[in-house]
């Protein structure tokens, strides 16, 4: 099978950031403090052959899917909106910046006194998080269409719906698609700190009770799966962005 | 001969610049004219107000045409749908814009997306596409600009063929008179500053194609006219 060049200088790259984390776990000379990929790596093992990582895994998951799923709803309708009038654009938009701005902790009190511990903090957490991106994006997509096609569909007397299909969501779609690329980032990440804050189940509950009993090499082995699992799931969706919309064919001279 | 258009002292300001003054133009059913001019003299800005794109300042404009085919300066496709969606986008009839994209001799092309096409091809699609409806009157914007003069030449003679075969009223707007002498049967000429109509041509006999010496004669009248203006 052929390495292409770049994959070979990525594979190069976990390798060298493999002896890097050896390096510096030698240096420390305390698990506790940075546990080698050793240790680490025997505590995956360990959850995975139990098969409470994937239990974990999926607890994460499915909290963070539903908070993505949720500002992409939200988002698409509040975002075409603001993005065919400027006026709402601008009265929507400090809103947004401050939503955007706000950290993850400073929701905590609102949420505990709405939900308490469990699964809704959460989701409305990531939702929260996700919801500007979403929104900013999808508004510009609208903002890019190109008036000329909209002028070529008014003389055809196209109808709105038509319009609305053909011209409207097809100059969004690489918008949504980006701002789903985005959040499938960042949804990890918020839903994790929000279980380790007010979360009831998941890797983010496991990291906080693995750093209760010190035991570090057990919250870096949360913490790479974590890591491990998203870059999956961001590769899969990128795979699939570029069977779908990538460049196909050859131009006909 | 029924009116398809009627143009009456038509003005067109744009703040205070008047771009167009004047403006009297009948177009009867059948009938293929071009409107000649230098470029930026208001040729499309006249095109528009007769699709109902622009309004005049000034001026009556009365219209007695359902449907409208517009063939635009650049192609304005949808880059994200194929040609056959492209021309489904504004007509529903599978069949009829088959039938098109036969005329035009794409049909083999239906499912590419526009960026796989050449510029000449994307023409003739932007032709379909204004053709498909049926149109009582077909406006073309400068629709050659950008293509070499072999693709020119034979989209001319394709448009020629479609005309003649659809009997359709045709209006093409252009700064090149042999491009124009080609396709119509009388030429308005549009010069000054504001413009306005000085002249027309007619031609009486058919002209063979861009390199018919005939031009050549079309070419001293049309140009004395725009210099006497």
């Amino acid at each position: 099978m052929m390495i292409s060049s770049r994959s070979k200088w990525f594979l190069f790259g976990i390798v060298f950031l493999i002896c890097l984390w050896y390096t510096v776990s030698f240096l420390v000379g305390s698990s506790l403090i940075f546990p080698s990929p050793k240790l680490v790596f025997a505590q995956i093992l360990e959850v995975t052959k139990t098969g409470q990582l994937f239990l974990y895994l999926w607890q994460t998951f499915y909290k963070a899917f539903l908070g993505l799923l949720l500002a992409l709803l939200v988002g698409l309708f509040v975002g075409f909106i603001i993005g065919l009038s400027q006026k709402l654009y601008e009265l929507f938009r400090p809103i947004l910046m401050i939503i955007r701005s706000v950290p993850i902790v400073s929701w905590l009190s609102s949420v505990i006194l709405l939900w308490g511990i469990g699964w809704k903090g959460v989701v409305f957490i990531v939702f929260m998080t996700l919801l500007p991106t979403v929104i900013f994006n999808i508004s510009e997509g609208v903002k890019s269409v190109d008036v000329r096609l909209l002028e070529m569909a008014k003389i055809y007397s196209v109808p709105r719906k038509r319009i609305f299909q053909k011209i409207y969501l097809g100059s969004v779609l690489p918008f949504l698609l980006s701002a789903i690329n985005v959040s499938i980032g960042t949804m990890w990440k918020a839903a994790i700190v929000s279980e380790y804050l007010i979360g009831d189940s998941g890797l983010g509950v496991q990291i906080f009770q693995s750093k209760f009993y010190i035991d570090t090499p057990r919250v870096f082995a949360f913490t790479l799966s974590a890591v491990i699992f998203g870059l999956i799931f961001e590769m899969i969706f990128s795979w699939l962005w570029e069977r779908y919309f990538g460049e196909k064919g050859d131009r006909v001279t | 001969m029924k009116k398809v258009i009627e143009l009456l002292d038509l003005c067109k300001d744009f703040g205070k610049l008047r771009v167009l003054k004047n403006i009297n133009l009948t177009l009867y059913e059948s009938q293929p004219v071009a409107i000649v001019g230098r470029s930026g003299c208001g040729k499309t800005t006249l095109l528009r107000i007769i699709a109902n794109l622009d309004s005049p300042t000034a001026g009556e404009v009365s219209r007695s045409f359902e449907n409208i085919g517009y063939v635009f300066q650049e192609d304005r496709l949808i880059p994200w749908c194929s040609i056959l969606e492209n021309l489904s986008f504004v007509c529903e009839e599978i069949v009829q814009v088959i039938d098109t994209l036969r005329l035009v001799g794409l049909e083999e092309f239906k499912d590419y997306k526009p960026r796989e096409l050449s510029g000449g091809m994307r023409q003739r699609v932007n032709l379909a596409r204004a053709l498909v409806k049926k149109p009582d009157l077909l406006l073309l914007d400068e629709p050659f600009q950008s293509l070499d003069v072999v693709t020119k030449s034979k989209l001319i003679s394709d448009i020629r063929r479609i005309l003649e075969e659809l009997k359709t009223t045709c209006v093409i707007v252009t700064h090149d008179i042999r491009e124009a002498a080609c396709l119509a049967q009388k030429i308005y000429v549009l010069a000054g500053r504001p413009a306005t109509i000085v002249g027309q041509v007619e031609l009486d006999r058919k002209i063979k194609d861009l390199f018919d010496p005939q031009i050549l004669k079309i070419e001293e009248r049309i140009t004395s006219l725009q210099q006497d203006s």
